[in-house]
């Protein structure tokens, strides 16, 4: 009876970190530093000029933190709070787009009438005047800027969609189909619901969203029960209007966000590992490296509870954010 | 349309129904109806091979919650205890006191029957008081499930569904159309409820790996099909996963 769908929406980001957890460990050649900020939800990341900009469920608010290491709010307060399935729900990220910083607001609030807002692109510009730019969104879970084009994973539809900045042209990309998995694995949950030598399929649904060349690459978090190993990474044409999915990665732990390092290489930052009798796995996250060419991964974080975002800073940092409300600054080192 | 849309509209209708008659309740606000003791149907020839055999069995009788454990009661519990929260208890629509608590494993359920003196019902006890004496296809009959009578899902599993009224949980005294002969509620829909018994077949030998390993839930959910909205369909789940925002319980006091 599948009685558990439900638990697709809900688990998936409900639970938030609760109580004290082992300091993330950083990968060989990595320093660490830890900027908490207690009661915060972080959430998405970009760059800003030197400023680094990162949004905040628990206010709905965003932020910028310039070179003196400082947090400082700007723009309007997004509406926040608990959409109807209890997830955390605000501006998932904002980015700097030209003259405007575009941010991706999520679901409206449990028990708060449906504004604007809700399930929107929204500009802010210079004077903090904020203006819908499309609500016609289930959940913007993320997006990227190509030139004059915004890509827009929506985490409800389970699709990228594809629109022009001034909010013309939406059209979807492509709309991800469910994910067969072995119901053998899930034989320990329920005998009845997962039959043996059954398939059973999960949602694939897309998370993380990042450019590279003229492809687009997409994390996919494999629905409930969320199996170690379900999530995925594919890549589409950016530019196709019927675009293939291309398999690039697979065997990952709830993929939330990936990026791209300034050597090429591809990082993915993993949800962590899914216990049916404790939800997600403190300190099972981590930032992966993995190597198209050679497959080979490498741990660059390891440890982390609930992460959300990965930026590239630079050639040398890294900045992941946690939805317990810290954010990661991993320097590589040099040989000096 | 957002999720809260929905919730919106589930929650714009109102069931009431008039309080059945009862006897002294055990678990405050949530009375005990006598079911007598007799002989039922048990069991079904038709549907899945793990439902099988019918027969006729000659049950011992007892009184049963006469709907779901809600919010506020499993809070009660909690602030007498000390045991852990349930998983959807602080939920915006989930966790509504008069809606029935869920994201509670078994032993969640269980430390909360014995709490009060009962226990969680067996199957034969679900069977008997979801079916009558005569193995009812449905509490209310043999009329299936419509609006009026249960909190289901869509036709095809395993969506939500508001044409009922509620796209998840209804109140607990919900459904007054869809009680059994002895008033009992929403023992099909609304929220799986755990029984107290290991899953295993009726008849003919165990799978030694699953021995022991499995509780089992019945009378399907909020987001059920007709498939498994029935009195008979028998759902094996891990007794440690909380995390079903469909899975709750009522408990059961054995003896008149």
């Amino acid at each position: 009876m599948r009685a558990l769908r439900a638990i697709i929406l809900i688990a998936g980001f409900a639970l938030l970190a609760a109580g004290a957890h082992a300091e993330p460990k950083a990968g060989p050649g990595y320093r660490l530093e830890t900027l908490s900020m207690p009661g915060a939800i972080f959430a998405g990341l970009s760059r800003d000029g030197e400023q680094l900009l990162v949004t905040d469920l628990a206010s709905g608010r965003l932020y910028r933190r310039g070179p003196d290491g400082e947090l400082a709010a700007f723009g309007p307060a997004f509406p926040h709070g608990r959409d109807g399935f209890g997830d955390p729900t605000g501006p998932y990220r904002v980015i700097r787009s030209g003259g405007i910083h575009v941010v991706a607001q999520g679901w409206t609030p449990a028990g708060s009438e449906e504004g604007p807002y809700d399930h929107a692109l929204v500009a802010i510009d210079g004077g903090g005047e904020a203006r819908v730019i499309s609500n016609d969104f289930w959940n913007p879970f993320d997006f990227i800027v190509s030139g004059n084009t915004y890509y827009v994973i929506d985490a409800a539809r389970n699709s990228v969609e594809r629109m022009e900045a001034d909010g013309t042209g939406r059209e979807t990309l492509i709309a991800f189909q469910r994910i067969s998995q072995d119901a053998t694995a899930l034989q320990s949950l329920s005998p009845t619901e997962f039959p043996k030598q059954g398939a059973y399929e999960v949602d694939a649904v897309p998370t993380g969203i990042a450019l590279r060349g003229e492809r687009i690459y997409v994390s996919l978090f494999g629905g409930f029960p969320f199996l170690a190993g379900a999530g995925k990474v594919v890549s589409i044409s950016k530019d196709d209007d019927a675009p293939a999915p291309r398999l690039e990665f697979e065997g990952l732990n709830a993929p939330v966000a990936i990026a791209f390092d300034s050597d090429g290489g591809v990082l993915v930052l993993e949800h962590g590992l899914y216990d049916q009798a404790g939800g997600f796995k403190a300190s099972s996250g981590r930032l992966l490296s993995l190597d198209r060419a050679t497959g080979g991964r490498r741990i660059v974080l390891d440890g982390l509870t609930r992460p959300a975002s990965v930026l590239v800073w630079d050639e040398g940092r890294l900045v992941i954010s946690e939805l317990g409300g810290s954010l990661y600054f991993l320097t590589r080192e040099t040989a000096d | 349309m957002s999720i809260s849309d929905v919730l919106a509209a589930g929650m714009a209708i109102a069931l009431t129904v008039s309080e059945a008659a009862a006897d002294s309740s055990s678990v405050p606000g949530n009375p005990m109806i006598e079911i007598p003791a007799g002989t039922f149907v048990f069991g079904s020839d038709d549907g899945p091979e793990n439902q099988r055999p019918r027969r006729i069995l000659d049950g011992e009788a007892f009184a049963i919650n006469r709907t779901e454990i809600t919010n506020r009661q499993y809070q009660n519990f909690i602030d007498a205890t000390g045991h852990r929260s349930a998983f959807f208890g602080n939920h915006p629509s989930l966790g509504l006191d008069d809606r029935p608590v869920v994201g509670v494993s078994w032993g969640d359920a269980d430390a909360f029957c014995r709490h009060f003196g009962l226990m969680l019902p067996s199957e034969e006890q679900y069977e008997r008081a979801a079916r009558g004496t005569d193995g009812g296809l449905f509490p209310w009959g043999s009329v299936p499930p419509g609006a009026m009578r249960a909190n289901s899902g869509a036709g095809t599993c395993c969506a939500a569904d508001a044409r009922d009224g509620y796209a998840m949980t209804a109140p607990g005294d919900s459904f007054a159309e869809g009680a059994s002969r002895e008033g009992v509620l929403n023992l099909v829909g609304n929220v799986w409820e755990w029984t107290g018994d290991f899953y295993a077949p009726y008849e003919g030998e165990q799978d030694a790996a699953m021995a022991g390993k499995f509780r089992v839930l019945r009378g399907g959910s909020w987001n059920s099909d007709l498939a498994h909205l029935t009195t008979t369909y028998r759902l094996a789940y891990d007794p440690d996963f909380r995390f079903a925002a469909n899975g709750g319980f009522r408990c059961v006091r054995s003896g008149p």
